[in-house]
């Protein structure tokens, strides 16, 4: 499978970590040079320097072939874009995206992103999953 | 001048108070719509005409246009029109869809500088307008009408 990642931060790197470890095609396309170059030095030549709501940057990752793309940007109406140019530009099949501010989920359903994960709510999960048994019961409307 | 009465007593939403939002601001206004200009930077409203603003028939507003709740503080869903000219095209294309997809304002127009976007959103059902294409088709028809422009 071929999978294009977008932002090399820690979300983007550790996922293209673990799609590597499973022997999977990737391209990750990052804007900062200095991080282009982190990354190559640690997982060598798959990562396109650029900022991937351009056509070009996209097209130069090989959009075209990719069945997979994830943005995991910080900008929620960057990672918005790019996976809508994704889907209907490159007719990428599968487009996830990190969405930072709840609120944007909406929109992103409503546009059909289709794996669309809400950042900071994950970490509430995960935190209440770590308080399991600890929390107060609840005494129902006392 | 060309006639501007189909635009009259129209509610319009402006996201982002650059050159072109105020521009549009200025020009909506006189033909008589009622005009709300949104940004995020307080300093940004600088630029809207002095007049417009105290007479209350362009009310500046601050805004984050790409969220819902706050186009919805704004009472965007209400407008007729809404017109996204920040400087970001991915703003724009965001701000734009929550007003059609959430807000369903009637019209919603967006600036981008990129042809290939603008032909996307056509295609996903939001007017879009290209600088680069109105750019292409002035410089052409300059240089066809033999530069004088007219």
């Amino acid at each position: 499978m071929y999978v294009i990642i977008v932002g090399a931060g820690r979300v983007g790197t550790a996922v293209a970590r673990r799609l590597l470890e499973v022997d999977q095609e990737i391209t990750v396309i990052e804007r900062d040079p200095g991080r282009c170059a982190a990354l190559e030095s640690e997982i060598g030549g798959v990562v396109v320097q650029g900022d991937a709501t351009e056509f070009n940057v996209l097209t130069k990752a090989g959009a075209m072939r990719a069945q997979v793309l994830i943005a995991t940007g910080r900008r929620d109406d960057q990672n918005l874009v790019i996976c809508q140019m994704a889907k209907h530009l490159f007719n990428v099949g599968r487009v996830m995206s990190i969405v930072n501010v709840s609120e944007h989920i909406e929109l992103f359903d409503r546009l059909e992103i289709d794996v669309s994960i809400d950042a900071s709510l994950m970490f509430v999960d995960s935190f209440m999953h770590g308080m399991e048994g600890l929390l107060d019961e609840e005494t129902g409307g006392a | 001048m060309t006639s501007n009465t189909e635009l009259l007593a129209k509610r319009v939403v402006i996201a982002g108070c650059g050159r072109t939002g105020v521009a549009l601001a200025s020009t909506l206004c006189e033909s008589g719509s009622l005009v709300q200009v949104l940004d995020l930077i307080p300093s940004a409203f600088d630029r809207l005409p002095p007049d417009l603003v105290g007479s209350g028939r362009v009310q500046p507003r601050l805004a984050d246009v790409t969220l819902a709740s706050s186009l919805r503080g704004a009472r965007a869903q209400d407008a007729d029109i809404f017109i996204s000219v920040t400087g970001s095209d991915s703003m724009n294309a965001t701000a734009a869809q929550i007003a059609h997809h959430i807000l369903r304002v009637p019209t919603v127009i967006c600036r981008t500088d990129d042809p290939v976007k603008r032909g996307m959103y056509e295609a996903l059902d939001i007017t879009a307008v290209s600088q680069a294409d109105l750019i292409r088709d002035m410089v052409i028809r300059i240089v066809r009408d033999g530069g004088t422009g007219q």
